[in-house]
């Protein structure tokens, strides 16, 4: 059985406008399963709804349509107490290491506090608790009285991590935990998130704009583009052999730290993308990155593209449905695709 | 696990200085607050002491001595029926006082609670509560209070109550406010998550966070009960003679003021003095408050006076090189006090050669804002050049503001990490591209129009009619800073300074600026001084590259050269941190540690501290930078081991 099995998830959120107020789809029908132990990487740029997926499995936005289950429980719409419960197996890294902690908490209030709300845990054991999670981050035992203006931006998300493992959670939704981070701190903190993963052994939803990061530590890849799926696979295959035009786009975009690969990389996105502001809203019933894809057809403006799975890759992309009547149909075989600059070891 | 757990915990203990600041530290600093507090507590005591400290009994009548003037036996003389003044406005003062805590008590008890429930939940909770406050803020206070009195006659604690409904409104418009912004803070998320209650975050993280606004408003509503409440004793209501109360005590005056002017002195002195006192405090604790929190230094760019008074005067420059646009030498930009400056920049020398794109990369703390900052004049508010030079087309841009001012906008063009930020949001993207071109080229307004469509069109901008007249809230964040590259351009610059130009930007967004600064580069023959963290975007189009680290060039040479073999450790460091390049399944080459603040830059490398290859030559004495090629150069000691280091990653 799945940890997380998210079904044509549906988020919708009411914008007040000049003329009335609107219903906006944020999330329109995205299905993915996060298995034991497994980190699942969700990548898109901004509006693409990565982080409203993680806050819906969080419980911190509604759900319009579909079903979230952890471990066969439908928690969809789960109430206040069942809620406060799923807080021991669930948790969170948040993106903003100044704002994600109480800044007149001190860290050990920071880090006791999950436990007091959860277990009842006496001060005893709490502090206890809180000795073993700083060194678990490799932070020194005397943060615990310190307030978090004391500390760093990388040390911060230390804290947030360590607040977030205080109840040894199965899921931690780690929402652009790096991206605020420096270079070398952000290396320090993927680092070590992935030793905790070995050590503890929990799920990892990743939520990241940087493909690059994800593929570093995901097994599997979620790419969103505006609230759907476009593509969902292997880490390995779809961050270095991508079938979706828009994945492709992504790939060849991010600028890599390597003059000659990245110049061919550039030849690659100038193909990869036309240049196109793209619609304000998109419709249900049509294919989203329609605008900007360099091998849209008629078909793609007209019907939303079927769920079509290659290799292991699922991919929703009219090109790769031999029924959709895209002229480009061509049976799949993983299409050719930029260069990357990215060795693969061999594990 | 262990040795990176030593590393870290051995390196970072020291960085860990506080940085608080009290608020009661502030405020204290400030002779207005301390005077206005100190009056205040004068008044507290003597009202709650009065037995003891006044002189008379309030009561005592002395009909031959009434209307006395100031005396050994009456400090401050005496009212009609011969009474101590001084002592009756010292047992004054306890009604006042008790009258002022009864109205704030009872706003307080109203307002807070039902301004943290609309504010926290929201909805049609907010809803009711939002109407409730604006029914309390529509009525008129005095007259109901007035009509409070007539109904139940002379009960001033009655009158305070209902004066602390009525103004409870402001109360929970301030806390439904206040609790809103906080409840959009990711602690309150992260609280939830946690499995909090709602009264819990409610009391532990919300309440906590709005208390300081709320001490600022009971200080002023203090103020406003003691006028309302004296001015209800003036006005014959809610008082009960003889007892002593401040505004019958001023009636009283007001009634003598021919017989006696100086009854109104005391009387009204103090009434004056002690809202004026609360008014004060009020004040002050929202500037202390303000005070403690960092604000961001973005938003205090602006053109100063740029040297300080310890500059020193550059050596004639050397011979320029034609090709050389700009050269700075032994730039240093410090910030703080003239007595103790922190340096931020510490003798930077780069140059900018003509149609090149120089690349500018550093992790936050580096100093590389600063740097380009300081080339167009525009550093943060207390920072400064305190030495060395900027050459730019034979004129050294450190020497005066109006030098800068006469290049900035036109030979020399902005572009920054915010577009959406750098536009004005009251202005059409035609009228803000109009400006310029009016300004510099003497265009008129039909000229300047058709100017500004062919540069949106310039920076690829398919429908530029239609951004002309859009408004910034209207295109996106990609489109807005096309609209930026557009506005640099109107002053045909020759140097383009870009300060993280994508670094808000989608990816897909971002490869598209990034080819559009290339085009251009050709296109207007400019040179790019390209700020940036990431080293992707040095790699896509930066020709040269300049690595900073801590205030300091560690290393500067031509990007392919850089990438193929860094030598200096930070740069080699930096390279294997990158995701990108890292193996999957290898743990990630991290750097340990942290950016040593400006304040505890050590006097040898400011690398040190974190470098694998540093021995004690490294900490002894500043490192030079020393020639390690053509045209590269590397603020390192040990480069051909960090060579060697840069090639196992």
């Amino acid at each position: 059985m799945s940890l997380i099995d998210v079904r044509d998830l549906v988020v919708e959120f009411k914008t007040r406008g000049s003329n009335g107020s609107k219903v906006f789809r944020a999330i329109d029908g995205v299905s993915f399963t996060i298995e034991p132990g497994e980190t699942v990487g969700l990548v898109g740029e901004s509006g693409s709804g990565k982080s409203t997926i993680g806050r819906a499995i969080l419980g911190l936005n509604p759900v319009a349509e579909g079903s979230i289950t952890f471990k066969g429980d439908d928690i969809t719409r789960a109430h206040a107490r069942r809620r406060r419960a799923l807080a021991e197996n669930i948790q969170a890294v948040f993106q903003d290491p100044y704002s994600s902690l109480d800044p007149r908490r001190t860290i050990e209030d920071a880090l006791t506090e999950p436990l007091r709300a959860v277990k009842r845990s006496s001060r005893k054991d709490a502090v206890e608790r809180v000795r073993w999670l700083l060194g678990t981050v490799r932070l020194p035992a005397n943060s615990a009285e310190r307030l978090p203006s004391d500390f760093s931006g990388g040390q911060r998300q230390r804290i947030a991590i360590a607040r977030s493992l205080a109840n040894s959670p199965e899921l931690v939704v780690c929402d652009e935990a790096v991206s605020a981070l420096d270079v070398s701190t952000q290396a320090q903190v993927i680092n070590l998130l992935s030793q905790l993963q070995s050590e503890l052994g929990m799920s990892y939803l990743f939520i990241s704009h940087d493909l690059s990061i994800v593929q570093y530590l995901s097994q599997r890849i979620v790419v969103l583009y505006r609230g759907r799926v476009m593509e969902s696979g292997p880490a390995e295959q779809v961050g270095t052999q991508p079938l979706h035009p828009y994945t492709r786009a992504l790939l060849s975009s991010a600028p890599v730290s390597d003059p000659a690969s990245q110049k061919r990389r550039r030849d690659a996105r100038r193909q990869a993308l036309v240049r196109n502001e793209p619609p304000s809203t998109v419709g249900s019933d049509q294919c989203p990155f329609a605008a900007r894809c360099p091998l849209v057809a008629d078909v793609c403006w007209t019907a939303r593209p079927k769920q079509v799975t290659v290799d292991k890759t699922t991919v929703e992309c009219h090109v790769f449905d031999p029924e959709s009547g895209h002229p480009g149909t061509k049976q799949p075989k993983a299409a050719k695709v930029a260069a990357t600059a990215r060795p693969i070891a061999s594990s | 696990m262990s040795t990176a757990q030593a590393e870290v915990v051995a390196t970072e203990p020291d960085q860990l200085t506080s940085t608080r600041r009290g608020v009661f530290r502030n405020l204290m600093r400030k002779p207005a607050a301390w005077i206005s507090a100190s009056w205040i507590l004068v008044v507290i005591l003597a009202s709650v002491f009065a037995k003891w400290v006044a002189p008379d009994d309030p009561y005592k009548q002395d009909i031959v001595h009434n209307l006395a003037l100031p005396s050994a036996a009456h400090w401050l003389g005496t009212d009609s029926l011969g009474r101590d003044i001084l002592t009756r406005l010292i047992y004054g003062g306890n009604l006042a006082l008790i009258s002022c805590v009864e109205v704030v008590a009872v706003a307080l008890a109203i307002g807070v609670p039902l301004g943290l429930l609309a504010g926290y939940f929201g909805g049609w909770v907010d809803a009711i509560i939002a109407r409730l406050a604006d029914i309390f803020l529509a009525i008129p206070a005095i007259i109901v209070l007035m009509a409070v009195v007539a109904v139940v006659g002379n009960n001033l604690t009655l009158a305070m109550v209902t004066l602390g409904i009525i103004i409870s409104a402001s109360f929970i418009r301030l806390v439904r406010g206040s609790t809103i912004a906080v409840r959009r803070e990711l602690f309150i998320d992260a609280a939830q998550v946690s499995g909090l209650a709602a009264p819990r975050i409610i009391l532990r993280h919300v309440l906590p966070n709005i208390v300081a606004p709320l001490i600022i408003i009971s200080t002023l509503t203090f103020g406003i009960a003691l006028l309302v409440q004296s001015g209800l004793a003036f006005i014959g209501l809610a008082v009960q003679p003889p007892a002593a109360n401040w505004g019958a005590m001023i009636y009283e005056a007001s009634q003598n003021i021919y017989q006696d002017p100086w009854l109104m002195a005391p009387t009204g002195g103090i009434l004056i003095l002690t809202i004026l006192a609360f008014n004060t405090l009020g004040d002050a604790i929202n500037t202390a408050q303000a005070g403690s929190v960092s604000i961001s230094p973005a938003g205090q760019f602006r053109a100063q006076s740029r040297r300080g008074p310890g500059h020193r005067v550059a050596v004639t420059p050397a011979q320029e090189s034609s090709d050389v646009l700009l050269r700075a030498t032994g730039l240093t930009v410090v910030a703080g006090s003239e007595a103790s400056p922190t340096a931020l920049v510490e003798d930077l020398s780069f140059e900018v050669r003509k149609g090149e794109v120089l690349g500018l990369v550093g992790e936050s703390g580096s100093g590389k804002t600063m740097t380009a900052r300081a080339i167009i004049g525009l550093l943060p508010l207390g920072c400064r050049v305190q030495s060395g030079t900027i050459t730019f087309a034979g004129d050294d841009l450190t020497a005066s503001e109006s030098v800068v001012a006469a290049h900035r906008g036109t030979k020399i063009a902005l572009i920054s990490q915010e577009p959406m930020v750098a536009l004005d949001p009251s202005f059409t993207i035609g009228s803000q591209l109009r400006e310029p071109l009016r300004l510099h080229k003497k265009m008129s307004r039909s000229e300047a129009k058709v100017e500004a469509l062919a540069l949106l069109r310039k920076v690829g901008i398919d429908r530029p009619d239609a951004v002309y007249a859009s408004f910034p809230h209207q295109i996106s964040g990609g489109m807005a800073q096309r609209v930026c590259i557009a506005i640099a351009l109107t002053g045909q610059p020759e140097l383009l300074i870009a300060d993280e130009p994508t670094t808000a930007l989608d990816v897909t967004v971002q490869a598209e600026i990034l080819d559009l600064l290339r085009s251009l580069k050709d296109e207007f023959h400019m040179s790019l001084i390209l700020v940036t963290h990431n080293l992707g975007v040095i790699a896509d189009i930066a020709d040269r590259t300049v690595v900073m680290y801590a205030g300091e060039v560690v290393e500067q040479c031509s990007t392919e050269e850089l990438f193929a073999a860094p030598t200096h450790p930070y740069t080699a460091g930096l390279m294997a941190s990158s995701p990108d390049r890292a193996e999957i399944g290898k743990p990630l080459g991290a750097i340990v540690g942290i950016v040593p603040p400006p304040e505890q830059w050590p006097i040898g490398c400011h690398f040190a501290d974190r470098c694998p290859l540093v021995t004690e030559a490294c900490r002894k004495a500043p490192v030079p930078l020393v020639a390690t090629g053509k045209d590269r150069e590397s603020r390192c000691i040990r480069t051909d081991e960090a060579m060697k280091l840069g090639a196992s990653r």
